[in-house]
């Protein structure tokens, strides 16, 4: 009598035999959560937000803790009425009493400071308790949600409390570090080396919130899941992209970071240069995190580099001075609390850039950002080349508009294509007209924040969103020339905008001067 | 005329939520059925400030009962940005009312959406572009459409600045030598669209049949009258304009016109070697009328008359028409280039 086939063959354990078929919601293992800065602002608008709609979707793995660690006296009923305040004001979906309550007892605060090595030896002793109690494997997720300048210090304690086991598979532990990496690159490697004497670059997920919007997320989908679009990725078809990161805000509270970073740290040499190789990398033979992350660091590598005078010719920096916001009258940067009265730091940016390889040899790339703009908006647009100036384009003083594919990454998620179209009547007139798409309007609901998806793949392991070391290190490596320049430039004038406006005419220049125009999103 | 309008839902936001509640409203919108969300072009819409407490709510029914604002985007969908302004106000201000909508249309399985942003905002013209300029989107054309009287309140620098083409109606003015100089400044930077010129279409085609066979130097050097209705003295004066640039009238050319009330006629030509005559003579004496039907020329000298339909537009056909059409208007620009050496 012939045997009866395996149909299921036996898996290592439990779990995988019943997985075996499913398309699990949670595909993450519990875990503590530990957040350093835990009671700080943005554990207070992002992280316990994104952790409580996680939870909301049943994503949290069960079990899960969730430890605030800071400075301040605090008791655990006394930051979960912060992180319900943080809920309230910040989440995407509203507060729901159950859900809460259920949330709410995943909550612990920890009042420790990483000066002292007694205290962090408490907060060791009071995280095995908790996780004993709540039976948890001992995996643990580091969040380092503290300036920059604390990241050794805090890297260090952890080592010298022996919380992290380099090289151990189970139970894990994973670090979480927010940019900006360094100020340059001399100390991004000071961060990285100190980081490595801890942690293996496995465990080290320095995260880019921009690259969890589901838009960014959404490109190399656009590029490699549809036909019509990669073919014309290339320097045969289109004639420029370009990027714009707009903040209609000014510097705010921010004024003391801002004042040691500008516009080209905080914004481009991290956010834009990621979004840039997303739009311009070569196809990654497939979607394992460290293949898609080779090829971002090609693209990075091709950049080309700007040095002494080329930096003048293709950047430009500016502040924004007094001007409208939303009617409303604004202060220029040097009138804002705590910004110097003389301070050359930049508000503003905008750089014609290139690519040099095979496929985007002879495109320009022009990338933007600033503060102080007409709207808070994202937007990368590629446009191609023009059609001959024959048949409907053949009238000089009416050109056609060339093709626009545009994809808006915030806010308004989604993507356009402009293209011309007859307009119907007995005469040949054309009109412009976008084929439009709105996540929001086309999948409903709302969109989960970039930290939702961002928190969710480090408890799943999952490395592709976040920025390896060798890139974060390539990216300073474009970027330090520019900054070197600007450093050596300590008495010519520097251009201003008012706020409200698209940027300083010099901007208008830069761009102009090669016969295109910027686009406002 | 597209589909009738099946419904409306708008709510009052603040300046700092009107895109998050656009969302949501179209969110709602998407629940209830499915519905293309359309947009050809940004239509910023300014007018004046009705009188009524700065406190006061937006009221959209109230903007729709004033303005075809829903004819005009069923047939030329658009994201709509209504300004209402006080132009006699100096100091800058954030608004001080806003609501957003969305405006559906078509039947169930061809639904389609637009979306609206009505702010008040009794600002000075300086910070009123910040306003506008948020509200933008950057990946369609923009028109302004300004629905005032240009002569009474002259169009914002800052704010056609950001507009491909502007969109008047010059029969609004109550003085044509104001609203052509309002117009100066724009003129060459911006695509005019003036509604009440497209009424003259039918008349400038018939007189180009008329005058088919006829010699150029006769017609520059014929006297030419015209006699419009009272409350058509733009259409008259664009007229002038466009035969003085396309004659190559000096400005001191003299064309007689003056208004008279008639029962049918909206503007009526006569060019003769003596077009003071009633009994006109030569080859080129011709009598060419205007009413809302139809255009009727008549010829002395064994010319057969003709007539030329008037295609039947209401204001929202003529404003969406003309927001469809991105093109410079040569003969609208050269015409208004002659009235302001006429004028001036």
């Amino acid at each position: 009598m012939p045997e009866s086939p395996v149909l299921n063959p036996p898996k290592e354990s439990l779990v995988e035999q019943l997985k075996v078929g499913e398309m699990l919601s949670i595909a993450a293992e519990p875990a503590s959560i530990v957040i350093f800065g835990g009671a700080g602002d943005l554990a207070h608008r992002k992280l316990l937000p994104a952790l409580y709609n996680l939870h909301l979707d049943g994503l949290l793995p069960p079990r899960s803790a969730i430890v605030g660690i800071g400075r301040k006296a605090m008791s655990g009923d006394q930051y979960r009425e912060f992180a319900k305040d943080g809920i309230k004001q910040f989440s995407r979906r509203p507060l729901e009493d159950h859900a809460w309550e259920t949330f709410a007892a995943d909550l612990f605060f920890i009042t420790a400071s990483i000066d002292e090595d007694a205290s962090l030896a408490a907060v060791g002793s009071r995280l095995d308790v908790i996780e004993h109690e709540r039976e948890l494997p001992g995996n643990r997720i580091y969040y380092l949600a503290v300036p920059s300048s604390l990241f050794v210090p805090t890297v260090k304690q952890l080592h010298r409390a022996r919380f992290v086991a380099k090289h151990q598979d189970r139970p894990w532990a994973r670090i979480i570090v927010e940019k900006p990496i360094g100020q340059d690159l001399e100390s991004a490697r000071v961060i990285n080396d100190a980081i490595a004497e801890v942690f293996d670059e496995r465990q080290i997920y320095r995260i880019d919130h921009y690259l969890g919007k589901e838009t960014v997320q959404n490109i190399l989908v656009l590029r490699f899941a549809n036909s019509i679009f990669e073919p014309l990725f290339n320097q045969k078809y289109v004639d420029h992209v370009q990027m714009t990161v707009a903040e209609s805000e000014g510097v705010g509270t921010r004024a003391g970071y801002y004042e040691q970073a500008g516009a080209l740290r905080d914004m481009l040499q991290n956010h834009m240069l990621q979004l840039l190789a997303l739009v311009a990398m070569e196809p990654p033979y497939s979607l394992d995190s460290e293949v898609v992350r080779d090829e971002k660091l090609e693209l990075i590598r091709a950049l080309r580099r700007m040095e002494g005078p080329a930096v003048d010719e293709s950047v430009v920096r500016a502040q924004y001075s007094a001007g409208f916001d939303m009617g409303r009258p604004v202060i220029g940067y040097r009138e804002e609390q705590g910004v110097d009265a003389k301070s050359r730091i930049e508000t503003y940016v905008a750089l014609q850039i290139w690519i040099d390889n095979w496929r985007w040899a002879g495109v320009p790339f022009f990338l933007r950002t600033g503060k102080g703009l007409p709207k808070r908006a994202s937007e990368i647009a590629i446009q191609l080349k023009e059609v001959p100036p024959i048949l409907f384009n053949a009238n000089k003083t009416a050109k056609l508009d060339p093709n626009v594919l545009s994809i808006r990454i915030q806010p308004d998620e989604g993507f356009a294509l402009g293209i011309t179209s007859k307009i119907p009547g007995p005469q040949a007139r054309v009109y412009p007209v976008q084929m439009d798409f709105h996540y929001g309007t086309t999948f409903g609901g709302t969109s989960p924040e970039a930290y939702e998806r961002l928190l969710l793949d480090v408890m799943a392991g999952d490395q592709t969103l976040f920025m390896r070391r060798d890139m974060v290190e390539a990216a300073w490596q474009w970027v330090m020339p520019i900054l070197d320049r600007w450093g050596g430039q300590t008495s010519e004038p520097l251009a201003t905008y008012p706020a409200g406006e698209w940027g300083p005419p010099e901007a208008d220049r830069l761009i102009e001067a090669t016969g295109r125009r910027w686009r406002n999103p | 005329m597209a589909e009738s309008l099946i419904d409306r839902t708008w709510r009052p936001t603040t300046p700092d939520d009107i895109e998050p509640d656009l969302a949501d409203l179209w969110r709602e919108v998407g629940r209830q059925a499915r519905v293309a969300r359309a947009v050809m072009s940004n239509l910023v819409v300014v007018r004046q400030r009705p009188t009524r407490s700065a406190s006061d709510a937006v009221n959209a029914d109230a903007v729709a009962k004033q303005l075809p604002l829903d004819e005009v985007v069923a047939q030329h969908p658009s994201r709509v940005i209504v300004i209402q302004h006080d132009p006699d106000q100096q100091a800058a201000c954030a608004p001080t009312a806003v609501s957003v909508g969305v405006l559906t249309f078509g039947p169930p399985h061809a639904r389609y959406g637009v979306e609206e942003v009505l702010v008040e905002a009794a600002c000075a013209g300086a910070s009123l572009p910040s306003i506008v300029r948020r509200l933008l989107r950057g990946d369609v054309p923009t028109s302004v459409w300004w629905t005032d009287d240009l002569a009474g309140v002259p169009p914002l620098d800052g704010l056609v600045a950001m507009a491909r083409q502007f969109v008047y109606d010059s029969r609004r003015w109550r003085d044509v030598r104001s609203g052509v100089q309002a117009l100066a400044r724009l003129h060459g930077r911006v695509d005019l669209a003036d509604v009440n010129w497209r009424r003259l279409t039918p008349l400038r085609h018939a007189l180009i049949h008329a005058c088919r066979d006829s010699d150029v130097d006769h017609l520059r050097q014929a006297h030419v009258a015209i006699v419009h209705d009272p409350g058509e003295s733009a259409l008259a004066w664009l007229m002038i304009g466009w035969l003085s640039a396309r004659l190559g009238w000096p400005a001191s050319a003299s064309p007689r016109i003056s208004a008279a009330s008639r029962a049918d006629e909206i503007i009526t030509i006569s060019v003769g070697q003596d077009a003071r005559e009633a009994a006109l003579s030569g080859p080129l004496d011709l009598h060419v009328a205007l009413n809302e039907h139809r255009v009727r020329v008549a010829r002395s000298g064994g010319g057969s008359a003709f007539t030329v339909s008037v295609p039947q537009e209401s204001e929202a056909d003529a404003v969406a028409a003309e927001l469809r059409n991105l093109g410079h208007d040569v003969s609208l620009r050269d015409a208004l280039g002659a009235l302001l050496a006429r004028l001036s």
